[in-house]
């Protein structure tokens, strides 16, 4: 049986917008990657490429690429707008 | 103490007035931002920020040391301001104190332009005809 992680998925700006949600907390496969879990979100919410999007784990910067760990809370970051 | 800080309140115009605070400093450099009522052909009536605050703080402060190594300055601080702001409100403020104006010209132009690129901070613009919109990218 595979085995599952659970992550909570932080939305901020025009993503907020698109999952109407501020966060949920979702069971994905282990050894996902950030970009794996964003491409399932597409999915499910009509979000924008993720060639566009940095992101964050656990409230530092991180490789798209990088592996998510059971508990760790993501955030997928639109290009900024500040100031 | 944080020099980056994020501020649901108004920014305290007297925050420029501070004391200068070694007495080193021959130069003061403010920089704001303040909400204009028009963007890219469309009127303004007011914006709203949001921020990712946890990491929003920690790219902030890492860009306060940049400024501090990279430039011959004393003291650098920047406070950006989120919620619903209307036209007119100061955004964001920069303060950097320098023994001598051109690195402490240099410095406020750094940290805002840096700020601008890197900190997660988002404008929505809510327009006079009703719609609203996020921008997208450092303007």
């Amino acid at each position: 049986m595979e085995q599952t992680i659970q992550i909570s998925i932080h939305y901020f700006a025009g993503l907020r917008d698109a999952t109407k949600k501020d966060l949920e907390t979702i069971t994905i496969r282990k050894g996902a990657t950030a970009d794996s879990v964003y491409q399932h979100l597409i999915t499910i919410y009509n979000l924008p490429d993720i060639n566009q999007l940095k992101v964050a784990i656990n409230d530092s910067f991180a490789s798209p690429h990088t592996e998510i760990m059971d508990g760790d809370k993501l955030v997928f970051i639109p290009p900024v707008t500040g100031g | 103490m944080s020099n980056f800080v994020i501020t649901q309140e108004v920014i305290n115009p007297d925050l420029i007035a501070t004391e200068n605070p070694d007495h080193q400093s021959g130069a003061k450099s403010v920089f704001e931002g303040i909400v204009r009522d028009y963007n890219l052909g469309k009127s303004v009536t007011s914006l709203e920020y949001q921020c990712y605050e946890e990491l929003a703080v920690k790219e902030g402060n890492l860009i306060i040391g940049e400024a501090l190594s990279k430039f011959s300055i004393n003291y650098a601080y920047c406070i950006h301001r989120i919620g619903l702001l209307n036209v007119g409100d100061t955004a964001v403020t920069v303060l950097v104190y320098a023994g001598h104006r051109d690195d402490s010209f240099k410095a406020c132009r750094f940290i805002i332009d840096e700020v601008k690129t890197r900190v997660p901070i988002w404008k929505k613009e809510l327009y006079v005809s009703g719609n609203s919109g996020w921008l997208q990218g450092a303007g």
